[in-house]
């Protein structure tokens, strides 16, 4: 008679082998679906010493299971009672054995405390001096992704600016670089130019869901740009399409990650690794990928209604293609505008001149300008332009060649005039008291901007 | 054994309806007061498994059948009932239940607070089940709530509406009710033993009842206090305490929230750790291995408890990570000398397996695996993975829901025959049991696997990637599996009211003081107490004769008797001193 046979006389005995062929169909099962019981290859260094980390647990964990479970299904199936008056031993305790089993196990989570902690220093140890490192500014809003680079603008700050986001003006070593519209990135903050007087650099501080911080004297000035492409179809019903990040292989890349609204989480499973967007908050995510590829990823902290349609791509390129992409995209230095922009008087002085405001209510609508910018102009997507202080030529040439990420619209679309009218609408429509960035309210749209 | 004996009483016998329904509504009885918690926990248990059908229904496949809105309101409120309306109260049914009797009370220190702690829980309850009325229907971001996206604010794009209200009223009104629970627990157990019910003579689910009341009485008022702050912050304050437009603080709320919610964890568990411990010392006919280890362990998991809540928040970056890394590592420690102690329990016993017993097998089976994922959440690294997946989901079901839900179910068949004097028939227990264990595992360690392979938790919809689909059918059969099994469990309790077999005062020959009574209780509990001089009176009174010549029976107990009031038979004098 077999083991098996004896086992299987028992109801105890039975028992234990039907729940060991459910263990063992569970196994079975996660081979047949090529799910892993382990984590996935890792696409980057970080992810690769997370899942060292994670086999060493799970050896010990496999470990702990078979002996535990082996340990109860043996006393169940061993110690029966054999008759109605039958007594078992009464030992109540036995401090060797209870030493050992307190023991043995803090042994070992002490070990895997400090296997941890040392791949926790790993992942979190940024990059070192001579590193190369590529700094990508990831905002999160529902339900999308932006994912700004900053260029060089070739000026820094002549004088410091405090983390008060009420003090907007700034001073440049090299003001005459600055154009409307433009964003500025100062270290993790961005800043929004809205208008030049003299030497002075007029902006709107912590946009795309950065936060106001201190920047010293010499502080390099970035210009940012909006780098995020899109693929047509999304892997989600009702995701129309997929905003795609795109980054190198091999250099260290700093991720600063941002919120307009709620909470996000940054979250490539490749990588092994994610992190919160915190409204309020910029935090570092640091990786350096090692294999080219396309990594499907989305949001990871519950955000609202569409949290499950808040996906991404991660395209990650050899140093070469990356290099023509970002060149491509960053594109050049727009032309300096001469003289002096924005400020109260030159909009007085425009008054007049300025169109018909119903009119440009209509077209405000019509042409879908609200979809970006809001239905009073407060700014979306796109920036306030309620009450704005550009003067009207700038945004003539705002609409013909546009900065940042805004749809051209030709003379045949509208004409002078017409955008003459949606100015002086825009005059009277009410600057709301906010002075930060209200973000999105539709994701979907994001992408219709640019 | 005389006082074993004892009519079976039916103290409402020959009452009409309404005098019934009257003594009920108005009862004081801590038994009364722990039926109706069952009942009306199990009630709600069943509302939240149907919740949990409808979210499998929908992830079974790829595609929505339901709209987004629908299925955020449905996880919300399968995560909130389950917690704050199933699986605390039905530990609080049975601590009312159990406790006094296992310590030979006569009721509750508070009986009036007791009866208010159940109506304010039930009213809490419907006000949280009735927000599916609200305009905007009920709280949709999940039972944590968090910030900002639970608010009213400008850069919100879909403000939740009155449902998050009578959300946050909901559970501040629950919470009100565990803090008059806690208290009335923590007194009764402290001034209400019965004469030589030492604190080293008490049965470990009465300990479990003490440290469980701690617990709550110290973490469940900062809950409390998140929960008014985040009312205030939706009703006038627009945000000032968690938007930080509003110059508040989001990460504030997690760190409030988890400073209940973690020791809430335990709360949850630590009951059913205490009934499973009490099965095992009748089924076994062995005292508990190590009671003082288990007492011990128990509070350090109680301490430790409280220095963990930040694990909950290693990715939000806010967080000193080393501490909360190393205090969660260690809680692996007091539960693995709880687990050890249960199996060396077993170990050269006399062990036989009714339901209730298989129930604790299959506790501490389910737990083992609950415990060793936790360890991977613990190692932060790994954590920075696995966060926020169905990994999680898979962890945190295996240990404070199945696991808790099997002591719980334990519980259900132990007690039983105390509560209304008949036995839970036996063979639809069997069939209950192998259900629902196939069933659970089935969906969580597939989800565990999915999670692995990076599915995040609380979507509505997700890619077609490989294996995906299928994993998802196969847990979603499972929950079905699970579903039949306690459907499965519902015929049983009523067709054992009925026609259950007739149950005596000492079913089970149990070894604590509830046994000691009759079946169903009388009003007042005890006719006369027997004597007590260990965690286990009754054991002594069945077999301590027979095992007076034991070298490893002590009478007094594994407290060895040095408890005050301590009384040492003269066999065993003669030992100690030969």
């Amino acid at each position: 008679m077999t083991a098996l046979q004896r086992l299987w006389r028992t109801r105890i005995g039975r028992l234990t082998l039907v729940i060991g062929l459910v263990a063992m169909a569970q196994f079975a099962l996660s081979g047949l679906l090529s799910a892993q019981v382990a984590l996935p290859d890792a696409v980057t260094e970080q992810g690769e010493d997370i899942r060292a980390l994670y086999l060493v647990i799970f050896a010990v964990g496999v470990i702990v299971f078979f002996i535990v479970e082996a340990m109860i299904i043996w006393v169940v199936f061993r110690y029966k009672r054999r008759s109605d008056d039958e007594l078992p031993t009464q030992i109540g305790h036995n401090t060797t054995a209870e030493i050992l089993w307190t023991g043995i196990p803090l042994v070992i989570v002490i070990v895997l405390f400090f296997a941890s902690f040392f791949v926790l220093q790993d992942v979190q140890a940024g990059a070192d001096e001579d590193d190369e490192v590529t700094v990508v500014d990831v905002q999160g809003r529902q339900w999308a992704w932006a994912f700004n680079y900053g260029t060089p603008l070739g000026t820094s700050l002549a004088e410091a600016v405090s983390n008060d986001p009420a003090e907007t003006e700034i001073h440049l070593e090299d003001p005459s670089l600055v154009v409307p519209f433009m964003t500025l990135k100062l270290g993790i903050e961005h800043m929004r130019v809205v208008a030049r007087t003299g030497d002075v650099v007029i902006v709107e501080r912590a946009v795309n869901g950065t936060v106001p911080i201190r920047h010293s004297a010499g502080t390099e000035v970035m210009r940012s740009f909006n780098g995020t492409d899109t693929v047509a179809e999304g892997r989600l019903q009702a995701a129309d399409n997929t905003p795609v990040l795109t980054v190198p292989i091999g250099q260290m890349i700093r991720f600063n990650i941002a919120s307009a609204d709620v909470l996000h989480a940054f979250y490539t499973p490749q990588f092994l690794t994610k992190l919160d967007a915190v409204p309020g908050r910029v935090q570092t995510l640091w990786v350096r990928i090692t294999d080219p590829g396309v990594y499907e990823s989305q949001c990871a902290e519950f955000c609202g209604r569409d949290h499950a349609r808040m996906i991404y791509s991660v395209r990650a390129l050899a140093q070469d293609e990356y290099d023509d992409w970002f060149e491509n995209k960053a594109g050049s230095a727009p032309e300096p505008v001469e003289g002096d922009f924005g400020g109260e008087q030159e909009v007085e002085q425009e008054e007049g001149a300025v169109g018909n405001p119903v009119n440009g209510q209509n077209l405000f609508f019509a042409m879908g300008c609200n979809v970006c910018h809001g239905d009073q102009g407060e700014g979306l997507v796109g920036p306030t332009i309620a009450m704005t202080v550009v003067p009207l030529y700038r945004v003539v040439e705002q609409y013909r060649e546009p900065l940042e990420a805004m749809t051209a619209f030709p003379p045949d679309q509208i004409s002078d005039e017409e955008i003459a009218d949606i100015y002086a609408w825009l005059q009277t429509v009410e600057r709301p008291p906010v002075a930060l960035e209200i973000p999105s309210k539709l994701a979907e749209l994001i992408e219709a901007g640019g | 054994m005389a006082t074993l004996a004892g009519a079976q009483t039916t103290p409402y016998a020959g009452a009409n309806a309404w005098r019934v329904i009257l003594e009920w509504l108005t009862t004081v009885d801590h038994k009364k007061i722990g039926i109706m918690y069952l009942w009306t926990a199990g009630a709600f248990g069943l509302v939240g498994m149907a919740f949990s059908l409808v979210m499998r229904t929908e992830l079974a496949q790829t595609g929505t059948i339901i709209s987004a809105e629908t299925y955020n309101s449905i996880f919300t409120m399968h995560g909130s009932v389950m917690i704050f309306l199933f699986l605390l109260p039905v530990g609080a049914a049975f601590m009312n239940y159990s406790m006094p009797l296992q310590i030979g009370a006569l009721d509750m220190a508070f009986p009036r607070i007791n009866a208010l702690s159940f109506w304010i829980f039930l009213f809490g309850g419907v006000l949280l089940t009735l927000s599916f009325a609200a305009e905007g229907g009920t709280a949709s971001a999940g039972w944590t709530a968090y910030p900002p996206v639970t608010l009213d604010t400008a850069s919100n794009a879909e403000p939740p509406g009155a449902g998050m209200d009578m959300w946050l009223v909901g559970v501040i009104l629950l919470g009100q009710a565990s803090i008059f629970g806690s208290i009335n627990f923590l007194v009764t157990i402290f001034k209400m033993r019965a004469p030589g019910m030492t604190m080293w003579r008490l049965p470990l689910f009465t300990w479990t009842t003490l440290v469980t009341g701690l617990l709550i009485l110290l973490s469940t008022p900062v809950l409390a206090a998140a929960l008014v702050l985040g009312f205030i912050d939706r009703n006038g304050a627009e945000g000032a305490f968690f938007d930080p437009a509003a110059g508040g603080q989001p990460l504030l709320w997690q760190n409030l929230f988890w400073f209940y919610s973690h020791p809430a964890v335990y709360i949850m568990i630590l009951p059913a750790m205490g009934i499973v411990s009490d099965v095992f010392g009748v089924f076994t006919r062995r005292p508990v291995f190590g009671y003082r280890s288990m007492v011990l362990a128990l509070v350090a998991i109680g301490l430790l408890g409280f220095i963990v809540w930040a694990h909950h928040m290693f990715t939000t970056g806010g967080v000193f990570l080393p501490f909360f890394m190393g205090a969660t590592f260690l809680i692996a420690v007091p539960t693995g000398v709880k687990m050890f102690n249960w199996i060396a329990t077993m170990w050269r016993g006399s062990n036989i397996f009714p339901t209730a017993m298989l129930f604790s097998v299959g506790f501490l089976m389910l737990f083992l695996i609950g415990g060793i994922t936790g360890v991977f959440h613990a190692a932060v690294p790994v954590d920075f993975a696995l966060h926020d997946t169905y990994f999680v989901v898979g962890h945190f079901h295996y240990t404070m829901s199945i696991a808790a839900t099997f002591g719980f179910l334990a519980g259900c068949y132990y007690w039983f025959p105390k509560m209304f004097g008949k036995f839970m028939n036996e063979g639809l227990g069997k069939l209950h049991f192998w259900l629902l264990f196939i069933g659970v595992n089935l969906v969580f360690f597939t989800q565990l696997m999915l999670g692995l392979d990076g599915m995040p938790r609380r979507i509505n919809d997700y890619a077609d990637n490989p294996g995906w689909e299928l994993m998802n059918m196969l847990i979603t059969i499972g929950a079905f599996v699970s579903a039949a099994g306690m459907m499965v469990f519902l015929y049983n309790v009523f067709y054992s009211l009925k026609w259950g077999e007739r149950a005596g005062s000492d079913p089970w020959e149990g070894t604590t003081l509830e046994w000691a009574t009759t079946s169903p209780p009388p009003a007042h509990n005890f006719d006369s107490l027997p004597e007590i001089r260990s965690e286990r009176p009754l054991f002594d009174l069945r077999f301590g004769e027979r095992l007076q010549d034991d070298p490893h029976y002590h009478v007094n107990g594994n407290g060895h008797g040095n408890g005050a009031g301590g009384v040492k038979t003269p066999s065993a004098s003669a030992r100690e001193e030969g």
